[in-house]
C-alpha cells in the first residue's frame, strides 16, 4: 500500500511537472521564436585525471542535458564534435514521450571546419524527434579528451536558449588548474567551490541565457560569450612539480619544440630567391620582392590534421605545392628571407577575433602565424596570407595584436603597430551637371588600406569574363539607372599608396522636374541607409575594419536656374562613430560633402540606441532634395 | 554531360582495394590515355577570341563501350587551360571516388576505376600529380576523396581523366539516354564522344539548334558512334528560355532491335491502366458515408480530387506523414490509377491522356516518358481536367508545362460511353486566368512623414497563386482547412488507426500555430522588402481570407498592414513620393540582353493588377500625374497605368500582362517595349506640394 501511495505521488508530481513544462514551453516559444528547443537544465562535469603513462592530464567530459521541446512534430539534430585527440564514449537519451536514442541510432562521420580544406574534425549525431510542445528529452554524452592542452575553454551558451546550466570541474589537488572567467558581468553566474576527498570541485551555475545569435558582423566569440578558460598549469608528482602549461614560457617551449622538428631543405627555392633579389638594390626591396612573391604565388589552403594544426609545414613542401596554411606560408617566407640573408623569424599571433594576450598560457591565445623580419633593428611583420598588403602596412585583423616572436630558446613579445581610420579612407567624388533629367559627370574613387586591399583581392579573384561587371557593380552598387563608361583603374600591382578608379557616369533617377522646379538627389550612394540594428541583437557589431568614407559632390547649377532650397546639414558625433552632411555654395556650384566614420570599426551594445538614432537621422537626411528654381 | 553514366558506374558496390602504388592495370590505362593521346590533347594554345575567358576546355573526350552486352568501359579525359585565379581555385580542389580494382579469383582485373591528373606548365613541362595524398571528403562514405592540386598557377593546363570498367553479370547494364546541351560554363575547343556497342545494340540520336550528330561506322562485330564538336561557346544567361528548345542539343539513347517509338510507349501507357477495382476501399468508404446517392459527376469528381489531396488519405495511399502537408511530394502515377478506378466504379466517362512537357517539346522529340505526365479528362460539359495532384492543385489547373501540348489519349472508360472527344491536348490558360490583383491604401505616417503606412489586399489566381500560397498559408492553416467532419469516414482498420492518431494529434495542433505564423510573417516581410526594394517596419494584422484551394473559393486572398521606411523625399516644404515603387520592382532588360536571337519561352500567360489609393494630406496638392499615365500594348503583352484624383485620394492603377507563354525571338523588341514602360513607371515620382 505504501508503495502504491508513493507511486501515485510520483504520478501526480510528474503530471504537474508536465503541465509546468508545457506552460514554460509556451512562454519560451514566444520569447525565442526561432528556437526549436530550450535547454531546461544541463549539467556538465569535467573530470581531470593524470595520465598514468604520459606526462599529460586527461579529461572526461560527462554531460546530461534536458531539452524542452518548443515545437510540435519537428526534428533537430544533436551533434557531439571530436577530433584526433578525443573520443565520444557514450551518446544516448530518452524523452518524456517514450522517444529513445542510443548508440545504435547515432551516426558519425567527418566534417571540415569552416575555412579549412581538411582538418581532423569529426562528429557523432543523433536525430531528435520533437513530438510536441513541452516534451523533455534527456540526452547523455560522455567524451574523453586525451590531453587537457587541447581543451582550452568552456562556454555557457548554446545554439538554444538555456534555462539553467551547471558546469563542474573536478580535479585532484595535485593538479594546479586556474579557471579564468570571462564576460560574466551581466549574466547571473554563481560560482561555488568545495573539497570532496582529495578533489577540488569548482562549479558555475547560470540561468536564463539566450541562444548564441546567428547575426552578421560579430566579434570573436571570446569577446562576448561568457566562458571559462581552463588553464591546466602543473601537476605534482610526489615532491616534484611538473609544469604543463604553467606560463607562456611553457607554451613557447612546446611551440618551439615543434619548430625544431622541421626539416628544412632550402635547395628547391634557392634559385627563386636568387632571381627575386637579383636586381634589387636595397634590403627593403629585396624583402618586398620575396614577401610579395609568397603573397602572389602561394595559395592559402588549410590542412590541420592533428599536430599539423600547430606545426608548420616544411618550407620546401609549401614551395613545391604552391599552397599552404598560415604557418606554412609564414615558414616559407622566413626560410626564403633567410636564404637572402635576413633575420626572419616565425611569429605567433592571435588575430582581432581573439580576446587574450600572451599573459595567458593557453593554445587559445593565438590562431595565426606570420613572419617577422628584423631590419636595421626594426621589426616588420609579414602576413603572406593577406593578398595585396604592402610591406610595412598591416591588415586590420593583425593590427595592435600582441605577437610572440621566436628567439631560439626564448621568445620576444611585441605588438603589431596600429593605424587610425585614415588608413582605410574611401574617398569618392562626383563632378556633375544636369542634362535634361540626367545627373551626368565624372566620378573618382580613391581607395586606401583595407578598402583598396578588399577591392584588389576581389577583382583579382573574379573570373576574367566577369571582371568588368564586378568593376561596374562596385561603382554603381548594381543600380541599373546608374550608367557607367570610360572606367580607368590605377595600377593594381602597385601595393603601396592609394588606388584610383576614374569613370564617367549618367544617373537617370536623381533629378525630378515638376513645373518650374528641379529636385536633385545629391547623394545616390546613400551609404549605411537604413542600417538600423535590430532590437534583439545581443552582441556588439564588429565591421572587421575601421570605417572612413568621404563623399564629395560638385554640382553645376543649370543655366536659367537658381538654388531655391538647400537641405539642412547634419552632424552626429559620438565616440564610436560620426556622420556629417554639409551643403555649401561656391559660385554657380553646389557642394555636398558627406563623411562617415566608425573609429574602431566597432559599435558596442551600449551604443546601439545612439547608432540607431543616428542612422534614422542619416537615412532621413539622404531623402532631402536640393531644390532648383527657374529664374 | 555524362555524369549519370559515370555515377552509375562508380557507385556499384564492390570490394575496395586502395592502391598505394600504380598497379599494372593503372599503368596500362595511363599509357593508353596519356601515352597514345589524340592530337587535340597535345594542344597548349587557345584561340584569341577566348583569351579573356576564365578557362578554356582545350579538349574533352568520352569513350563509352558496352561489349558482349556485359562489359562496360567508360573513359573520360579533359584538358583545360586556366586563365585566371578564379579558374585556378575552381580546379585546385578536385574530388573523386577512391580508386579501386576488383579482381577475380585469378587476379585479373574485371572492374576498376582510376583517376589521373597532370599539370602542364606554361613552359611546356609536364608533371603528374601524386594522388596518394588525397583525403576523405566530408561525408561518411568511404569512397569520396578530395585533393588539393599542387603547383597550379594561372596559365597552366590541367589534364585529367577517369577510367572505369564494370562487368554486369546478374544485372542489366544501365540504360543510356540523355538530353545533352553543348554549351557549358567554359568554351570548348574540341569535344569527342564515342559509343561502341556490340551489334544488336544501337544508338538513336537527334540534334537541335545547330548541334552536331553522331557518325556511325561499322567495325566488324561492333557499331561505333562518334560525335565531334568544335569551337563551342559557353552558355549565356538568358531570360525566359527553355534551353532544351533553344540551345544546341543532342538527344540520344541506347536501343535494341526491339525498341519501340515514343508514341507507341505513350499509347501503351494510356491503354495500360488496370480496371481492377481493388485498392479504392478508403475512397468508396468516404463516398458511402457522405455522398452515397450523389449522381452529379462534377460533384463526385470534385470530392474525389480533393479527398486525394487530404493529408490523411496521403498517409493511407502514399505513406506521406500528414504533419507537413504543404511539403508533400507525389511521385508515380498511383493517383491517376485511383481516380480512374473510382470514376469507372461511379460510371463517369473519362479518358487518360499523356502529355509531353513544353520544356522538351512535342511528344515525338522526347526520349522516353520521364519528361511526360498524365492528365485525366472527365467528359462533362465542359470537360474537367485532372492534373497531377499537389498540395494546392485544383481541377482544371494542370501543370503549366503541359498546357497546350499535344499528346496521346486512351480509349474512354467505362467502355460503354461514346468516345466523342478526340482532342489530344488540354487548353492553355490565359493571362486573365493567371492574375494577381493587389489593392493598397496608402497614407503618410502621421508621426513621421518619411514613412508610409500601407494596408494591402492581395488576390491571386491560377498559376500565379502558387507563390502566394507558399508565402501566406502555413501547414497549420492547411491542416485546419481539411479538419472537416466529412473526412472522418472510416470502416477499414487502417483508416481507423490513421484517424484515431490524427484526432489525438489534432488536439495539439494549436501548438504549432505560434511557430508557423512567426515564420510566415517573417517571410512576408522579407518578400515585401525584396520585391519593392524598401525597408519595412512594423509588419502586422495579417489576415488569410481564402487559401485558394477549394472550388467555391478558388483564389487565394489575404490582407496585411505594414510601414515602409524612407520612401518620401523632402524637397523644401514639399515631398516627393515614390508611390509607383509599391507595384514591386519590374523586370529590367540590361544592355547586353537587348539583342536576342533565341525564342522566348515562359511557363504561362499572366497578368498583374495594382491599385494604389493614396490619401492626400490636408494642405497639400499633387503634381506630376502625367508621368504615371502609360499605355503600351502589343501582341506579346502590355503595360497600362493611370493616375487620377478622386476627392482627397490619389488613385493609381496599373496592369502588366504577358499574353502568351511563347513568342519568337523577333517579338523580343515588342516585349522590351512594355517591360521598359513598366520599369519607367516604377521610377516615376509624384510631388506633394504644400499649398
Amino acid at each position: 500500500m505504501r508503495y502504491l501511495l508513493v507511486f501515485l505521488g510520483i504520478t501526480a508530481v510528474s503530471s504537474i511537472l508536465a503541465q509546468d513544462n508545457t506552460k514554460l514551453a509556451t512562454e519560451l516559444q514566444l520569447k525565442y521564436k526561432d528556437s526549436p528547443v530550450a535547454i531546461l537544465s544541463a549539467e556538465t562535469n569535467f573530470e581531470f585525471t593524470k595520465d598514468p603513462n604520459r606526462p599529460l592530464i586527461k579529461v572526461l567530459v560527462k554531460e546530461t542535458e534536458k531539452y524542452l521541446s518548443l515545437r510540435f512534430n519537428s526534428r533537430i539534430t544533436k551533434s557531439v564534435l571530436y577530433d584526433s585527440n578525443s573520443e565520444v564514449e557514450k551518446f544516448y537519451g530518452s524523452s518524456s514521450l517514450k522517444g529513445e536514442i542510443s548508440e545504435r541510432t547515432k551516426y558519425c562521420g567527418k566534417y571540415t571546419s569552416e575555412g579549412y580544406f581538411y582538418d581532423d574534425s569529426k562528429f557523432c549525431s543523433q536525430s531528435i524527434n520533437l513530438k510536441e510542445l513541452g516534451e523533455v528529452w534527456t540526452i547523455n554524452t560522455v567524451k574523453s579528451v586525451n590531453d587537457s592542452k587541447y581543451l582550452p575553454s568552456c562556454y555557457f551558451q548554446d545554439e538554444y536558449p538555456t534555462v539553467s546550466r551547471k558546469i563542474t570541474f573536478t580535479f585532484p589537488s595535485t593538479i594546479d588548474i586556474e579557471l579564468k572567467e570571462f564576460n560574466f558581468q551581466g549574466n547571473s553566474i554563481i560560482k561555488s567551490e568545495s573539497t570532496v576527498g582529495n578533489n577540488r570541485v569548482v562549479s558555475f551555475t547560470v540561468s536564463n541565457l539566450g541562444p548564441v545569435q546567428d547575426v552578421g558582423y560579430k566579434p570573436g566569440i571570446q569577446h562576448h560569450a561568457p566562458h571559462v578558460l581552463i588553464l591546466v598549469k602543473s601537476v605534482k608528482n610526489g615532491s616534484s612539480t611538473q609544469n604543463l602549461l604553467a606560463s607562456v614560457d611553457d607554451l613557447y617551449a612546446w611551440y618551439h619544440s615543434l619548430v625544431l622538428k622541421l626539416n628544412t631543405n632550402p635547395e628547391p627555392f634557392k634559385p627563386t630567391v636568387a632571381s627575386l633579389i637579383k636586381d634589387k638594390k636595397t634590403d627593403e626591396d629585396k624583402i618586398k620582392s620575396i614577401f610579395y612573391w609568397v603573397q602572389d604565388n602561394i595559395r592559402y589552403i588549410a590542412y590541420e590534421d592533428g599536430i599539423a594544426g600547430f606545426k608548420p609545414d616544411d618550407a620546401q613542401n609549401v614551395y613545391e605545392k604552391k599552397y599552404g596554411d598560415c604557418k606554412g606560408m609564414a615558414n616559407l617566407t622566413k626560410e626564403m628571407l633567410k636564404i637572402a640573408g635576413f633575420d626572419a623569424r616565425l611569429t605567433w599571433i592571435g588575430t582581432r577575433q581573439i580576446l587574450y594576450d600572451y599573459s595567458i598560457p593557453s593554445l587559445a591565445v593565438d590562431n595565426h602565424m606570420i613572419c617577422t623580419v628584423v631590419l636595421n633593428d626594426k621589426k616588420y611583420f609579414l602576413d603572406a596570407t593577406e593578398d595585396n598588403v604592402s610591406f610595412g602596412d598591416y591588415a586590420e585583423r593583425i593590427q595592435n595584436r600582441q605577437v610572440m616572436i621566436e628567439n631560439g630558446d626564448k621568445y620576444i613579445l611585441d605588438k603589431v603597430p596600429t593605424f587610425d581610420k585614415t588608413r582605410n579612407l574611401e574617398q569618392h567624388s562626383y563632378t556633375s551637371k544636369i542634362n535634361s533629367e540626367l545627373l551626368e559627370g565624372v566620378g573618382k574613387f580613391t581607395l586606401h588600406g583595407e578598402t583598396k586591399k578588399d577591392f584588389v583581392t576581389h577583382y583579382t579573384h573574379t573570373q576574367n569574363d566577369k571582371k568588368q561587371e564586378y568593376l561596374e557593380g562596385y561603382i554603381n552598387d548594381k543600380k541599373s539607372d546608374f550608367k557607367i563608361s570610360d572606367v580607368k583603374v590605377g595600377d593594381m600591382t602597385e601595393r603601396s599608396g592609394p588606388l584610383d578608379i576614374d569613370y564617367a557616369f549618367s544617373i537617370a533617377n536623381s533629378v525630378s522636374s515638376f513645373n518650374n522646379e528641379m529636385y536633385v538627389d545629391m547623394d545616390p550612394e546613400k551609404d549605411f541607409k537604413n542600417t538600423v540594428i535590430k532590437d534583439d541583437r545581443l552582441v556588439d557589431i564588429d565591421f572587421g575594419e575601421k570605417i572612413y568614407k568621404k563623399f564629395h559632390v560638385e554640382l553645376e547649377t543649370p543655366t536659367g536656374y537658381t538654388v531655391a532650397t538647400v537641405p539642412e546639414n547634419l552632424t552626429v558625433s559620438e565616440p564610436d562613430f560620426s556622420f556629417s552632411i554639409t551643403y555649401s555654395k561656391n559660385g554657380n556650384k553646389v557642394i555636398y560633402n558627406r563623411e562617415i566614420s566608425v573609429e574602431k570599426g566597432t559599435i558596442t551594445k551600449a551604443n546601439f540606441p545612439k547608432w540607431n538614432d543616428a542612422i534614422k537621422k542619416l537615412s532621413k537626411a539622404y531623402e532631402n532634395q536640393l531644390v532648383l528654381k527657374k529664374k | 554531360m555524362f555524369k549519370r553514366i559515370i555515377f552509375t558506374l562508380l557507385f556499384i558496390p564492390t570490394f575496395f582495394l586502395t592502391l598505394k602504388a600504380d598497379s599494372e592495370e593503372e599503368k596500362k590505362i595511363k599509357a593508353e590515355i596519356w601515352g597514345n593521346t589524340q592530337a587535340e590533347f597535345k594542344i597548349t594554345q587557345i584561340p584569341k577570341q577566348w583569351e579573356n575567358e576564365s578557362a578554356v576546355i582545350i579538349a574533352t573526350r568520352l569513350d563509352y563501350s558496352l561489349t558482349k552486352s556485359t562489359t562496360e568501359k567508360v573513359y573520360s579525359h579533359h584538358r583545360i587551360k586556366l586563365l585566371d585565379k578564379a579558374a585556378v581555385k575552381e580546379f585546385s580542389e578536385l574530388s573523386f571516388n577512391e580508386k579501386y580494382v576488383n579482381t577475380n579469383l585469378f587476379g585479373k582485373a574485371n572492374s576498376y576505376s582510376f583517376v589521373g591528373v597532370k599539370i602542364i606548365k606554361a613552359n611546356g613541362t609536364e608533371k603528374e600529380v601524386d594522388l596518394s595524398k588525397a583525403v576523405k571528403a566530408d561525408d561518411d562514405s568511404r569512397k569520396e576523396m578530395k585533393f588539393a592540386v599542387p603547383d597550379l598557377e594561372v596559365g597552366d593546363i590541367i589534364d585529367y581523366f577517369s577510367a572505369g570498367k564494370q562487368i554486369y553479370k546478374d544485372v542489366y547494364p544501365p540504360d543510356i539516354y540523355e538530353n545533352f546541351l553543348f554549351e557549358g560554363e567554359y568554351p570548348v575547343m574540341k569535344r569527342v564522344v564515342q559509343f561502341r556497342f556490340t551489334k544488336g545494340t544501337t544508338l538513336e540520336s537527334k540534334v537541335y539548334n545547330g548541334a552536331p550528330d553522331f557518325i556511325k561506322t561499322d567495325e566488324d562485330k561492333e557499331m561505333v558512334y562518334t560525335l565531334v564538336d568544335t569551337m563551342r561557346n559557353k552558355s549565356e544567361d538568358l531570360l525566359w528560355t527553355y534551353d532544351h528548345r533553344t540551345a544546341p542539343e543532342l538527344r540520344y539513347k541506347k536501343t535494341s532491335y526491339f525498341a519501340s517509338s515514343i508514341e507507341f510507349s505513350a499509347t501503351s501507357y494510356v491503354t495500360g491502366y488496370d480496371p481492377n477495382l481493388s485498392n479504392i476501399g478508403f475512397i468508396l468508404d468516404y463516398f458511402d458515408a457522405n455522398f452515397k446517392n450523389e449522381t452529379d459527376p462534377k460533384k463526385i469528381v470534385n470530392e474525389l480530387y480533393y479527398l486525394l489531396r487530404n493529408p490523411l488519405y496521403l498517409k493511407a495511399y502514399f505513406s506521406i506523414e500528414p504533419d507537413h502537408p504543404m511539403g508533400a511530394d507525389y511521385d508515380g502515377d498511383l493517383f491517376f490509377r485511383l481516380i480512374n478506378k473510382v470514376l469507372i466504379k461511379r460510371k463517369i466517362a473519362h479518358n487518360v491522356m499523356l502529355l509531353p512537357s513544353a520544356e522538351v517539346g512535342p511528344l515525338n522529340e522526347h526520349l522516353n516518358l520521364s519528361t511526360c505526365d498524365a492528365v485525366i479528362r472527365v467528359n462533362t460539359t465542359p470537360p474537367m481536367y485532372l492534373g497531377r495532384v499537389a498540395p494546392f492543385s485544383m481541377i482544371n489547373e494542370i501543370p503549366a508545362t503541359l498546357e497546350g501540348m499535344e499528346g496521346v489519349v486512351g480509349s474512354i472508360w467505362p467502355r460503354k460511353f461514346p468516345d466523342n472527344d478526340q482532342s489530344k491536348s488540354v487548353p492553355k490558360s490565359t493571362q486573365d486566368q493567371n492574375s494577381t490583383t493587389t489593392t493598397m491604401t496608402v497614407a503618410l505616417n502621421p508621426e513621421d512623414n518619411s514613412k508610409l503606412n500601407v494596408n494591402r489586399n492581395t488576390v491571386s489566381k491560377g498559376h500565379n497563386k502558387r507563390t502566394h500560397q507558399y508565402l501566406a498559408v502555413t501547414n497549420y492553416d492547411y491542416l485546419k482547412a481539411y479538419d472537416l467532419p466529412k473526412y472522418q469516414a472510416k470502416s477499414s482498420s487502417l483508416m481507423s488507426s490513421i484517424l484515431k492518431k490524427y484526432n489525438e494529434e489534432k488536439k495539439k495542433l494549436e501548438q504549432r500555430q505560434a511557430q508557423d505564423y512567426n515564420i510566415r510573417d517573417t517571410k512576408l516581410k522579407e518578400d515585401i522588402e525584396s520585391s519593392m526594394e524598401v525597408k519595412v517596419s512594423d509588419y502586422k494584422n495579417f489576415k488569410l481570407k481564402s487559401l485558394g484551394m477549394w472550388e467555391e473559393s478558388p483564389n487565394i486572398e489575404y490582407s496585411d498592414d505594414f510601414t515602409i521606411e524612407n520612401v518620401t523625399k523632402k524637397a523644401g516644404p514639399n515631398y516627393i513620393l515614390e508611390l509607383p515603387k509599391l507595384i514591386e520592382a519590374q523586370t529590367e532588360i540590361k544592355d547586353k540582353q537587348k539583342k536576342r536571337d533565341r525564342d522566348i519561352y515562359m511557363k504561362y500567360a499572366r497578368s498583374f493588377l495594382n491599385e494604389i489609393n493614396f490619401t492626400i494630406p490636408d494642405g497639400y496638392s499633387v503634381d506630376g500625374l502625367e508621368a504615371l499615365n502609360k499605355e503600351v500594348k502589343n501582341n506579346t503583352g502590355g503595360f497600362i497605368s493611370t493616375a487620377k484624383i478622386e476627392g482627397n485620394i490619389l488613385k493609381i492603377t496599373s496592369k502588366k500582362y504577358y499574353s502568351g507563354n511563347y513568342f519568337p525571338a523577333s517579338d523580343w523588341p515588342k516585349m522590351v517595349e512594355f517591360l521598359n514602360a513598366a520599369v519607367d513607371f516604377t521610377k516615376a515620382k509624384v510631388l506633394l506640394k504644400k499649398k
